[in-house]
């Protein structure tokens, strides 16, 4: 028994070691990060295609010659494509020689040249919100539930807690019918949600005052002389946002918002998104291409730092699915190529286009099974999604889906090709390597792991 | 072994006593980041033993519930907007937001004086078909009536109301609001406007919103 501690004595030791922490003298490092702030300006965008994807008839396609409906037994992989209509069957060469996609996968194959894609992935999750938890925060949920806030949330707070005020923003954090989470970081990265672009305007709009502008003024002036703003902080502060809300209300953003417009800037936006006039009412963010033109003037307006959309949400297709599945992605992949398209034709300040300062992040909750159920498949763990935009490789394949039953394998998170000794890829790297990109190279969101840096120019 | 453990905790107790004191002058400034609201104390009164030491917390605002509910026992009608907007407004719902924020922030600011100008806009209109004993807001004065003692005792009565605080007639607090109420009537030569803008000017004060 001797070297060896009694219970007693560990209990004895444990209660010294912690009256001596509580002194301060042992206790561990308060958490301080040497490299914590962003030294790149940069916007978000993070699309999710809610449902859950089929990944062969987009981002990862198997070839229907060698994956064929006889061997599906063999390979534990049914493409199901003979269900499809005739001209839905073959695979569509993108812009990048080596890079292939599946029959739906629209617009965007003329953007694989700015998109790194990440195939066979893993969310780790069979459930939606699970799954959406799981991509939004790069942590693993506690039953549906989110353990950490949104990697929007912690890009927002990094830039909003910037001494530097041009890294600051209005809405930091805006989230078209998307769910955000903030559970450790400041108030103003909390998502700001809308449902509608009413939703917006009732943000940036002020209620007309039932009086002229020479009485709130004089309001104004009131309320400015009678509170002591030396007496506290808070009085201090009420009195500095009771300004700037004023200051917000009179910058007219309905102009930047409203699709119905007729600046030169809406009608650019309207054209590059294929919208009508009059939608607001009629379509509105019932079409992805609205949503995605919303979160595009938002970024473009300057209005924005991070903002989270739900494309489409119409991907559970447990039934119907040859006739759902592809019709509905190519809806989103569609916008997105429209998204790309728009923020690359609109110059930036500091140079280049918008695409140039903005991070595209496009994800599904989850994929779906390999083997087809009657006319169905059902939440699959594996899945992929693509990056596009600032400081993205262009062009460029992360993994694969294995050959057999297209699950998820192993990668070198360097150089994004498989390895036996390298890790299988999950949001966190990818969150990780959002942050990196922006200079951030301490693990300031709690992922504990490596940034997948394959992704990064 | 038990002499270097006992030299060691006696070390530790020793340098750590300044930093001890300091605490203990604020016992609950550890609950708190914000600084504690400043106090004001008479120069007479300082060093005899009616200063009681009181430890006094910075102001937090008012949740969206309770001043949804606020505007609703004052002016009658409530303002959904705040509720639609309680997530960027503080209010946690304990799935996606866990941390409740009090703070006046620009968002917090920009729906109160959404709310002040609908809701007062709706009750000084509906002041002027009640009786008086209906009345919320000019109880004790005439819609019309723009006498300084009249209007000086309704602007009382509201402080009361409105910011809790209970002021005689002739109190400079009340001459302030007074001089306001004359600045606008002079401008509009309109009373019901100018009461809208005292209710207005009240419920964005930091004494209506903030405790």
């Amino acid at each position: 028994m001797k070297g060896k501690f009694t219970r007693r004595q560990l209990l004895r030791h444990g209660i010294a070691l912690g009256a001596l922490t509580s002194m301060g003298r042992l206790s561990l490092p308060s958490v301080a990060y040497a490299n914590s702030g962003p030294t790149i300006d940069r916007n978000f965008i993070f699309c999710h295609m809610a449902g859950g994807w089929d990944t062969f008839l987009g981002l990862d396609p198997k070839d229907p010659d060698i994956f064929t409906d006889e061997r599906k037994y063999e390979t534990r992989i049914e493409l199901g494509f003979h269900m499809l209509p005739s001209n839905r069957r073959s695979l569509i060469q993108s812009n990048v020689p080596d890079i292939v996609f599946g029959p739906y996968i629209g617009k965007l194959k003329d953007y694989a040249d700015k998109m790194a894609i990440i195939r066979g992935m893993s969310v780790d999750s069979l459930g939606h919100k699970a799954g959406a938890a799981r991509f939004i925060t790069g942590k693993p949920p506690s039953g549906n539930n989110a353990r950490g806030s949104s990697m929007a949330t912690i890009l927002a707070d990094r830039y909003e807690t910037q001494a530097d005020a041009d890294m600051h923003r209005l809405i930091s954090n805006l989230c078209i019918r998307t769910s955000s989470y903030n559970t450790d970081r400041i108030p103003k990265a909390t998502g700001t949600k809308l449902w509608s672009l009413d939703d917006l305007f009732d943000f940036v709009e002020g209620v007309d005052a039932p009086f002229d502008s020479t009485v709130s003024s004089q309001i104004d002036q009131f309320l400015q002389d009678n509170v002591d703003p030396s007496r506290s902080e808070f009085l201090d502060k009420a009195l500095a946002f009771k300004v700037k809300a004023k200051e917000m209300t009179g910058l007219n953003l309905r102009e930047k918002f409203d699709m119905d417009g007729s600046t030169a800037e809406i009608l650019a936006a309207r054209d590059a998104f294929e919208l009508g006039y009059n939608e607001r009412n009629t379509v509105g963010f019932n079409d992805p291409n609205y949503r995605l033109a919303t979160a595009a003037r938002a970024i473009v307006s300057g209005v924005s730092r991070c903002v989270s959309v739900e494309v489409i949400g119409t991907l559970d297709s447990h039934f119907d699915w040859s006739r759902d599945q592809g019709r509905e992605q190519q809806k989103g992949f569609d916008a997105m190529a429209n998204l790309i398209a728009y923020l690359d034709s609109i110059p930036h300040s500091n140079g280049g286009s918008y695409l140039d300062h903005t991070t595209i992040l496009c994800f599904s909750e989850m994929g779906r099974k390999p083997m087809l159920i009657n006319d169905g498949r059902n939440h699959n763990r594996n899945t992929s999604c693509f990056l596009a935009g600032a400081g993205i490789a262009g062009g460029t394949i992360i993994g694969a889906s294995s050959d057999i039953g297209a699950g998820c394998q192993k990668v070198d998170l360097t150089t994004g090709t498989l390895s036996a000794t390298g890790d299988i890829v999950r949001p966190e790297h990818i969150h990780r390597a959002l942050l990196h990109g922006i200079g951030v190279t301490d693990d300031v969101a709690d992922l504990r792991v490596s940034p997948l840096t394959a992704i990064l120019s | 072994m038990r002499v270097l453990l006992m030299m060691t905790l006696g070390m530790i107790a020793c340098d750590g006593g300044e930093a001890n004191l300091e605490e203990k002058k604020s016992p609950t400034a550890y609950l708190m980041n914000d600084p504690i609201e400043k106090l004001e104390l008479e120069d007479e009164n300082l060093g005899t033993e009616s200063i009681v030491p009181v430890q006094r917390r910075d102001r937090r605002r008012m949740n969206v519930f309770q001043l949804n509910k606020a505007l609703l026992d004052l002016t009658g009608h409530d303002y959904v907007q705040l509720l639609d907007a309680r997530g960027p407004l503080g209010q946690p719902d304990y799935r996606e937001i866990t941390r409740e924020v009090r703070e006046p922030e620009l968002f917090f600011q920009k729906f109160l004086q959404d709310a002040a100008h609908s809701n007062c806009d709706f009750l000084l209109d509906a002041e002027l078909e009640a009786t008086l004993e209906e009345r919320r807001f000019l109880k004790h004065i005439e819609p019309n009536d723009t006498a300084e003692a009249e209007v000086k005792e309704n602007l009382a009565f509201l402080l009361l109301r409105y910011h809790g605080h209970r002021h005689e007639n002739d109190a400079q607090e009340v001459e302030n609001w007074y001089t306001l109420f004359s600045n606008i009537q002079q401008s509009t030569a309109d009373s019901q406007t100018t009461w809208k803008a005292i209710c207005v000017a009240l419920i964005r004060h930091p004494d209506f919103y903030s405790y």
